[in-house]
């Protein structure tokens, strides 16, 4: 599995996992669900960015290393 | 208080449950792909390198024998005149050309191995932190919904 597909598959995953928390929401609002959102959720945005960046970062090293030290280039 | 007064349908918990696990199967599986996408890349550049050993000792040969049979030629006559060196001169060229290709792939390739191990330290660190967030609080948001879909249920139960 390539870096881009592997960053495709976290983004997806997370876009799923948020709209599944909005479902939940429409039935499941309270300070409970809010205190969940903070804990849980709100903090995972973030992480998830800067992973799929450092993935999108690597893929570029990766793909200059095939390029200069491969046969073609 | 009622624990479930603000919850109008207890499913949406159970399925927001299950779409958590399926997350961190899905996170996990990319996440850990990175380590063996680089380790695969690592494990191709050793390749390389000893690819492109075995080529410079060839292209080496070539250039040499494409020096050595120009300098045979040009010492060559057909009476008192000279013969022509030039498909000589021409490969000479190229051999040269694929020398200097094949030196340069070689030392790029070294110089990859160098310095590949601490870029990618320096950018994985926000995949390894999201993995170990994700292993530690994913389990937690789990246990805290089912633990919220007992108490509902318990209370539930209570109210019969």
């Amino acid at each position: 599995m390539s870096l881009d597909s592997s960053r495709y598959r976290l983004w997806n995953g997370y876009q799923t996992l948020l709209s599944a928390w909005e479902a939940t929401q429409r039935h499941w609002r309270d300070t409970v669900s809010q205190d969940f959102d903070r804990k849980f959720l709100v903090p995972l945005g973030p992480s998830v960015f800067a992973a799929m960046n450092a993935m999108d970062q690597l893929d570029q090293i990766l793909s200059r290393v095939r390029q200069e030290c491969g046969e073609s280039s | 208080m009622n624990p479930a007064a603000k919850v109008t349908n207890t499913r949406a918990i159970a399925d927001f449950s299950a779409a958590v696990a399926t997350f961190a199967s899905i996170s996990s599986s990319a996440l850990s792909s990175v380590g063996q996408e680089i380790q695969r890349l690592s494990d191709w550049l050793e390749e390389q390198r000893q690819f492109w050993v075995r080529a410079l000792r060839k292209v080496e040969e070539d250039f040499i024998h494409a020096r050595q049979e120009l300098a045979r030629r040009k010492m060559m006559r057909i009476g008192d005149r000279p013969v022509a060196t030039s498909d000589q001169e021409l490969a000479l060229r190229k051999a040269k050309v694929r020398f200097e290709y094949v030196q340069e792939k070689l030392a790029k390739t070294k110089e990859w191995q160098r310095v590949l191990p601490q870029l990618v330290l320096d950018n994985l660190a926000p995949v390894k932190v999201l993995q170990n967030n994700l292993d530690a609080d994913l389990p937690k948001m789990r246990s805290f919904l089912d633990q919220k879909l007992n108490e509902i249920e318990q209370y539930a139960r209570e109210q019969l």
